[in-house]
């Protein structure tokens, strides 16, 4: 840009250059009418942009609820009774969501689930595990702040509150959190209260920063003791079960996302991950028609009674265990464990009967519980998957 | 020249001093946008301050400073530029090289200007052996209404959020197409929201649909992250029913290019209607064959990406390789290698592409060839003067 020119008359140097001022402002102002021109939303709008629908990708069905488009499956367990362990209905939690809470989508592992605030850093959720107990789950939370493990005495000396009908111990630690993922952070509080149950133990955990936790500690309070089960049997409150743990520390694995998933597999070839659906850790659909469905779960309730309701669902008659016992095994896990093939008419939770299907499934020993993976479809399907299906679970590992 | 307001005025805009005013304030900007970027997120700070006309600066302090915006002055710029090559300097072959660099100048301006408003940009995310035709916005959403009473459905009804996004609390629009039994009536739109269950303890004064309110949340530093949501009524167009119900960007997803739509039968057809990210279709299908991640030895720091891609259009098939700095150009349409996802749970690696497509996209390079002929032919024509004269001088 060479706009310097000894030839440009000094004369060109007149009151429009020496007041910018005058011009400034009016050109700005032309400026700022062209902009503020631009069209306004009409009250009624026609629609003239299409393009071709995707291929297969409908997932249309009138009967489906906001709940179950925004994630919340409101009273699902309910809906569908004997989906608990030993067959008795799914107690269901429930609550009063305090001021400054938003609910969030639940998870298998966190049901319900907050947000505080805006902030989506500091999290409150409740937790229900089969197994586990007061100290085992306090120990665990201690680990991800970085602290040693306390024993049971001095577990007794920490502050009571009152959960579901208990009066438990209250964890309240400051510190340096460390989730499965991510690295540690700095200037966090960790809330934590476990109450035992006869089959099970729920713990609700809040964590966050620490200036935003520290300010929601009583609506905390108020919300554990608010919680209650619905169809759950009636509570005592009794003494902390004393599990049996070691002296070292309990490894990190929160009551976080990631601790719902403890293994880990690799995907056989054509299949794909579904959307995530309840009492399953993961699930796949595979075949040509994608209608070949296969996941894992992890239950209580016995696995003989297990496999007896997947005979009932296949319209088929029940085994006894020595007919488990005898069938084919393959490796699950470090466990050789039965492969059961039954085919027949499913019956599922909801839909109608199919006929001419199959399903293939086994378990192991997981944890307190037993490990299931199971897949369902049209027989040829099914049996067209049946490789994949063992090499799946032959790549199932723990982590 | 004469002291007409015409000549005034041409002067003005062909001034240095306006030249130097609009860059200290694109300076300025540039500044305050950087330090402004650390607390509302890029996205917010390109909108308000980049591609703005005027904008006001907040200091920490509270002081508010308005400012014109980086559009404007860039505008402003292009003018001063334009008419200054023809008002300030006279035609000179000597000057030829100062011409072309002006030139080249005001080309980059125009590439800007054209990315602006003609761009786009979005992903395309493939697991292996996953073929896709269609890429999403980082940012824009749209409202989807497709009938999918058939098995063959094949169109979808798409209404872009600019047509809605300005609709707050109290206000609605209606939005209508011929081949609809129905008019869509939306409202409340919030660029970041959640819903919330009836059993929350807010629920007074709220509008609650199937169980559900839609509470609006502060914007998201970083805007992928904003998930939108609205109120919308589906007015029958015989009976003048109306079916309420709220739309959520974060219904839960499918797949890339699908949710979980809210469906209604009406007309005796079925339709569904979904919020999702801004969706274009290419005219080309791609297929991830392998993704492939090279890292530096003993560390998990990535030294290479690449994905084996095959394109396919028609009965055509491409194999091709799409890597760091090496994209894949087709059609108009610029496919980078940007990321990849590893699934936690079963280690598959899926490979991420950004997606472009610029009308403008190889416009800077060709206004830098522009700029750098001009410096060339000005600094050429310099030295041979300069050796004219060092000749003349010598032979006196």
């Amino acid at each position: 840009m060479n706009h310097a020119s000894r030839r440009i008359p000094h004369r060109s140097y007149d009151l429009a250059n020496r007041s910018p001022f005058l011009w400034i402002p009016l050109c700005t102002t032309v400026f700022a009418l062209i902009a503020s021109c631009g069209s306004q939303n009409p009250p009624v709008i026609t629609v003239n942009e299409t393009r071709p629908a995707p291929k297969g990708d409908s997932a249309s069905d009138p009967e489906r609820t906001s709940a179950e488009r925004f994630g919340f499956r409101i009273g699902e367990a309910a809906a569908h009774p004997g989906s608990g362990p030993g067959g008795r209905p799914e107690p269901t939690p429930e609550w009063s969501t305090p001021a400054g809470w938003r609910e969030v989508v639940p998870t298998q592992l966190r049901n319900p689930n907050f947000i505080l605030g805006d902030d989506q850093a500091a999290q409150c959720y409740v937790t229900t595990l089969s197994g586990g107990g007061q100290l085992i789950n306090i120990n665990r939370w201690r680990g991800q702040m970085g602290l040693e493990p306390i024993s049971d005495a001095e577990l007794g000396g920490l502050e009571k509150i009152d959960v579901l009908g208990q009066n438990v111990a209250l964890l309240d630690l400051k510190g340096s959190y460390r989730s499965m993922s991510g690295s540690p952070k700095e200037g966090y509080q960790l809330i934590g209260c476990v109450a035992q149950l006869a089959d099970r133990s729920i713990s609700v955990l809040m964590v966050g920063p620490a200036s935003i936790i520290t300010t929601h500690l009583e609506r905390y309070k108020r919300f554990c003791a608010g919680l209650h089960l619905h169809g759950a049997e009636p509570v005592h409150s009794h003494p902390p079960v004393q599990p049996q743990v070691s002296a070292q520390p309990a490894p990190a694995t929160p009551g976080t996302e990631e601790a719902a998933l403890p293994v880990v597999w690799n995907v056989p070839p054509g299949w794909e991950e579904a959307s995530p659906r309840p009492m399953r850790m993961v699930s796949f659909v595979s075949g040509p028609e994608k209608i070949v469905d296969c996941y894992i779960s992890i239950a209580g309730g016995g696995d003989v009674a297990n496999i007896q309701r997947w005979y009932r669902q296949m319209s088929q008659p029940a085994p006894s265990s020595q007919d488990v016992q005898g069938l084919d095994k393959i490796e699950l896990l470090g466990h050789s464990s039965p492969l059961i093939e039954i085919q027949g008419a499913y019956q599922g939770m909801r839909g109608p009967k199919q006929e001419g299907y199959a399903m293939l499934g086994t378990f192991c020993p997981f944890q307190d519980q037993a490990l299931f993976v199971k897949m369902v479809g049209p027989a040829e399907q099914v049996a067209a998957q049946k490789e994949n299906f063992v090499a799946f679970c032959r790549s199932l590992r723990t982590i | 020249m004469k002291k007409s307001p015409l000549n005034a005025l041409l002067r003005f805009f062909s001034s240095f001093g306006l030249a130097i005013v609009v860059l200290l304030f694109l300076f300025l900007l540039t500044l305050l946008g950087t330090l402004e970027q650390a607390r509302v997120g890029l996205y917010e700070v390109q909108d308000r301050y980049f591609s703005a006309f005027f904008l006001v600066h907040e200091f920490p302090n509270g002081l508010k400073l308005p400012l014109p915006g980086v559009y404007l002055l860039s505008v402003i710029l292009s003018i001063n530029l334009l008419v200054g090559m023809f008002v300030r300097m006279r035609p000179s072959w000597a000057k030829a090289g100062i011409y072309v660099i002006h030139v080249g100048i005001l080309f980059m301006l125009l590439a800007g200007l054209v990315t602006h408003h003609f761009a786009i940009e979005g992903q395309m995310t493939l697991a292996p052996d996953q073929s896709s035709s269609r890429f999403s916005s980082y940012h824009e959403w749209e409202l989807v209404v497709a009938d999918t009473s058939t098995a063959d459905h094949n169109k979808e009804y798409v209404v872009p959020e600019e047509l809605f996004a300005d609709l707050s609390r109290g206000q609605e629009r209606t939005i209508q197409s011929g081949d609809w039994p129905f008019d869509v009536v939306v409202g409340q739109y919030a660029r970041n929201g959640i819903p919330q269950p009836e059993r929350s303890a807010a629920t007074a004064k709220r509008k609650i649909v199937d169980g559900f309110f839609f509470e609006k949340l502060s914007p998201e530093k970083e805007n992928e992250r904003n998930l939108p949501g609205l109120y919308l009524a589906l007015r029958d167009k015989q009976s003048g029913e109306r079916r309420e119900a709220i739309l959520w960007g974060g219904s839960i997803r499918l797949s890339d290019h699908a949710s979980l739509p809210l469906t209604v039968e009406a007309g005796g057809k079925q339709w569904d209607l979904k919020l999702q990210r801004r969706t274009w279709t290419v005219p080309f299908t791609l297929k991830l064959n392998r993704f492939i991640r090279e890292l530096h030895p003993g560390t998990s720091m990535p030294r290479a990406f690449r994905s084996d891609v095959t394109k396919i259009e028609g009965e055509t098939r491409e194999d091709l390789t799409i890597k760091m700095n090496h994209p894949l150009r087709h059609k108009g349409l610029v496919f980078f290698q940007a990321s990849f996802f590893e699934n936690p749970r079963t280690g598959q690696m899926s490979s991420t592409f950004a997606v472009v497509r610029n009308p403008a996209d190889q416009w800077p390079l060709v206004a830098c060839i522009i700029i750098s002929v001009g410096l060339l032919t000005q600094f050429g024509i310099t030295l041979v003067r300069y050796l004219r004269s060092e000749r003349a001088r010598q032979a006196r």
